[in-house]
């Protein structure tokens, strides 16, 4: 066996911290080694003056002193609110790994909640107001197409949000809140336009139409509900839509 | 050795889970009673890792006031000492690195003489041997701060390498070879000293 090889391993067979096998090995290279053995009486002689160390340097007074003053400062420890969370997800506290557990369930709850919310503030699906009757361009593009106008001043497609539309195909009602959009291009004199109705209560007979004029920046970003006196509402009751 | 079968519990861990739960219902006698059975283990790994009594006395109350915080993450089914032991490395750790200097203080300075000589009689006493080991002490306060973290909790407080392991929270592989290269790292320095070089 190679004496370099033995005297890198020495230091551990001095510790105890090899194999029986390993130990052997070892053990048989420095009955035939005087130099080796040398090398491991050193490593042995250290050992024991490390072990040695391990004679307590702490007097009982020294303890008594921690003790008085970590007493009162246990007294008034507080808990912090993620102590306390962490506690009460832990629940037993055999089973550290609850606690992890109920932290994955809290977090992909957590993630599903405001997933389900940036939907609703990203995209929402039903009309978003400003200031009481000011309402805001609908992100109508991805919408159900209900069908196409061809009569009276429109023409062009109508859309209306999935929610609603599932709505009205389960009840036959729209819900509150119900957006319905035209695009349209028919009005000549009024060039490209984007005309909404909404369903809402506070409007005469419950629905509110409004119009998005083309600007040199693009449809009108918001809109406010126009006037009994527009004619839409009269319209709309004499065809029955 | 009489093996406990293996549903059964040693009872000093039945002991300790009936404090560590009584703690947690919010008795803080019974974490009192932790911290007279394990107190001396932390203040003298401390004072081993930290410059003097003083630190190593705050050193404890702070270890003792995270066990409390933290009560609730031990695993009843593994021994309390390791997971101490780890909370008291890294508080010392916090220490050193607040007070932005490093000290390696191993060395028994007055004080701590004056302790150990009113403390049990030392097997090894004698001058030669009290040099060697002041010696020593400082070799080992010189070592590299993972290899000395390792060869002071494995050959001075005579803890497992898998223990070592856990606290330090390396691989025991990692720690083995620190502890090795430690003890001959101490080996040289000690030889160095003495113009011994076999």
């Amino acid at each position: 066996m190679n004496c370099n090889r033995v005297k890198e391993t020495l230091p551990l067979y001095a510790g105890g911290d090899l194999s029986a096998a390993e130990e052997d090995r070892i053990g048989m290279h420095l009955r035939q080694c005087g130099d080796c053995r040398k090398f491991y009486e050193g490593l042995a002689k250290q050992q024991s003056l490390l072990r040695s160390m391990r004679q307590t340097t702490v007097t009982p007074a020294a303890l008594a002193s921690m003790r008085q003053g970590l007493l009162p400062r246990l007294e008034a420890e507080q808990l912090g609110w993620r102590v306390r969370l962490e506690r009460l997800l832990m629940g037993e506290p055999r089973r550290p790994r609850m606690a992890f557990a109920g932290a994955a369930i809290a977090v992909i709850v957590s993630a599903m909640f405001f997933a389900q919310l940036w939907q609703v503030t990203a995209n929402p699906t039903v009309a978003v107001f400003e200031g009481g009757d000011t309402l805001r361009l609908p992100d109508y593009r991805e919408w159900v197409v209900l069908g196409t106008a061809s009569t009276g001043p429109h023409s062009g497609n109508i859309y209306v949000s999935p929610s609603a539309y599932q709505e009205y195909a389960r009840h036959g009602k729209f819900p509150e809140g119900t957006v319905m959009v035209l695009e349209s291009k028919a009005a000549s004199d009024l060039g490209t336009t984007l005309e909404a109705s909404v369903k809402d209560r506070r409007f005469n007979e419950g629905w509110g139409y409004f119009r998005f004029d083309m600007t040199a920046e693009g449809l009108a970003k918001k809109t406010r509900v126009l006037p009994e006196s527009a004619g839409c509402l009269a319209c709309h009751r004499d065809r029955g839509i | 050795m009489t093996r406990l079968p293996e549903n059964e519990t040693a009872p000093e861990t039945l002991e300790i889970e009936v404090l560590v739960r009584k703690t947690l219902a919010g008795d803080c006698r019974a974490f009192e009673q932790i911290v007279l059975q394990y107190e001396r283990r932390v203040m003298t790994l401390s004072r081993r890792l930290l410059r003097g009594m003083d630190e190593a006395q705050d050193a404890t109350q702070e270890v003792f006031l995270r066990a409390f915080k933290y009560l609730h993450r031990l695993d009843l089914r593994r021994p309390v000492e390791p997971w101490l032991m780890r909370i008291t490395v890294n508080v010392c750790r916090d220490f050193q690195r607040k007070s932005q200097r490093r000290h390696r203080t191993f060395i028994e300075d007055s004080s701590t003489q004056n302790e150990a000589a009113t403390s049990a009689p030392d097997p090894y006493s004698g001058f030669a041997w009290e040099q060697e080991r002041q010696r020593l002490s400082k070799a080992l306060n010189e070592l590299p701060e993972k290899e000395r973290m390792a060869v002071i909790l494995r050959d001075v407080e005579g803890f497992s390498t898998s223990e070592v392991a856990e606290i330090l929270g390396s691989s025991e592989g990692t720690v083995r070879s620190q502890i090795c290269r430690g003890r001959l790292r101490l080996k040289e320095a000690m030889d160095a000293k003495t113009g011994d070089q076999s």
